[in-house]
């Protein structure tokens, strides 16, 4: 027989449920081992646990007949009100709403450009010519034509030399102004600028602007150029040669 | 021993999800043990029908909510649970009487297919151990009863609200309780 103490109820309990710890666990299994008498108070417990669950199981529990029936309408039910709030919703309308008017704003803008398009009114080269017309009525104003919009970079010179002979690559010119080999033409011009510059014949030469051969002291020239609304020039309207400097 | 169930959030495909469907799993295999428990937290039939659909009906909307499925069942007896002592503490409920013997030995003999000869013999021990349950504190008729149901300490902690280490003294106090009452 082990001299050491017997093992609790309460252990022998926990090691039925499988509720014991590591430590504890060894323990139990090392004592039961080599010990008749905790055994068979574990099997008592085991057996009283089993007769528990057995009074415990056989309560009876079939008073609901159409309690399955009733779980599921009552979760059907639950779902309508939800079905019901999106509905009513207006979040539904929102999305709706929006995509109405952005449809309106496209169809508008799509006409709106098709009229620009085909509208003389609208057209880069009139437009330059109206500048054009502003600047020659003032000679005084210096090259900007909306003085509410000023330019950063602005270049005035005011020499009265005789302007320079170019001949453009790109295409006639229209009231003086020659489009540039790169800009597109189709592109519209309202809000646009004029700038007045001062470039080297040579550089003109390379952009294809000029095709007469640069002199050897590449003079400095006077120009107009017109920026479109996206700031990119269109076009470019020698004025004079000025000193070389 | 009773079987050890697995909770539905945990042996469920990882993939089926369905709220409905959850909740019928969990119906088919946890109602009768949740009447049971309720049964033995004093709880009348008819009570006990309602508290059951309630508990459900809020599990569907627990999962429809998106809620944690770590331990449905666990959660599920909770919900009871607390709809249960919400119906003993109001006025409009009275604690059931004692159970019906003979449903009770009715209900053992079709399940566990007892012969008369032996529902006999055990009918007077069943009405002790019974009535020994009855009147144990209700946190050890509690435990016993959702041990009883198959439940790990732990998920017995977790549904009325107590310590793992509390449950274990629940139960050993009661068990040693019940033994000496018989």
């Amino acid at each position: 027989m082990r001299q050491e103490p017997h093992l609790n109820d309460g252990l022998l309990v926990k090691a039925l449920d499988g509720e014991l710890t590591g430590a504890e666990k060894i323990d139990v299994e090392i004592h039961l081992a080599d010990c008749q008498e905790c055994l068979d108070r574990l099997d008592h417990w085991a057996d009283f646990s089993i007769e528990i669950a057995r009074v415990v199981d056989a309560v009876p529990t079939a008073a609901a007949r159409h309690s399955h029936e009733r779980l599921l309408t009552a979760m059907s039910d639950a779902r309508e009100p939800d079905r019901a709030s999106e509905k009513q919703t207006p979040r539904w309308r929102t999305p709706a709403w929006v995509a109405a008017l952005a449809a309106c704003l496209a169809i508008v803008t799509l006409f709106s450009i098709r009229i620009a398009r085909h509208s003389p009114k609208q057209n880069g080269a009139s437009f330059a010519i109206r500048t054009d017309s502003r600047q020659r009525s003032s000679p005084a104003a210096i090259a900007h034509v909306r003085p509410d919009q000023p330019v950063k970079r602005r270049t005035v010179l005011a020499r009265n030399n005789a302007p320079a002979k170019s001949n453009s690559a790109a295409g006639p010119a229209v009231d003086g102004f020659w489009p540039l080999p790169y800009s597109n033409p189709a592109l519209p011009v309202d809000s646009a600028d004029v700038l007045r510059v001062r470039v080297r014949l040579s550089a003109l030469t390379e952009a294809g602007v000029v095709t007469a051969a640069p002199a050897a002291d590449d003079p400095w020239v006077q120009a107009d150029v017109l920026l479109g609304a996206d700031g990119e020039p269109r076009g470019i309207r020698l004025l004079q040669a000025s000193a070389t400097e | 021993m009773p079987c050890m169930n697995a909770s539905v959030g945990e042996d469920a495909p990882p993939g089926d999800t369905a709220p409905d469907r959850v909740v019928l799993d969990q119906y088919h295999r946890e109602q009768a043990p949740l009447r049971r428990y309720l049964a033995f937290l004093g709880i009348n039939i008819d009570t006990a029908e309602e508290i059951v659909q309630e508990a459900f009906l809020r599990l569907h909307s627990h999962l429809r909510g998106g809620g944690d499925r770590t331990n449905l069942r666990a959660w599920l007896y909770r919900v009871a649970h607390n709809l249960a002592r919400n119906e003993q503490s109001s006025a409009h409920n009275r604690l059931c009487g004692p159970m019906d013997d003979e449903a009770l030995l009715r209900g053992a003999s079709i399940r566990n297919g007892y012969t008369p000869e032996s529902l006999f013999l055990n009918r007077e021990r069943d009405k002790k151990l019974k009535a020994a349950i009855g009147a144990l504190s209700a946190s050890q008729r509690e435990c016993l009863v959702l041990r009883a149901q198959g439940m790990k300490y732990r998920e017995i902690a977790a549904i009325l609200d107590l310590s793992i280490s509390a449950v274990g003294e629940n139960v050993q106090r009661g068990l040693e309780k019940l033994k000496g009452l018989l």
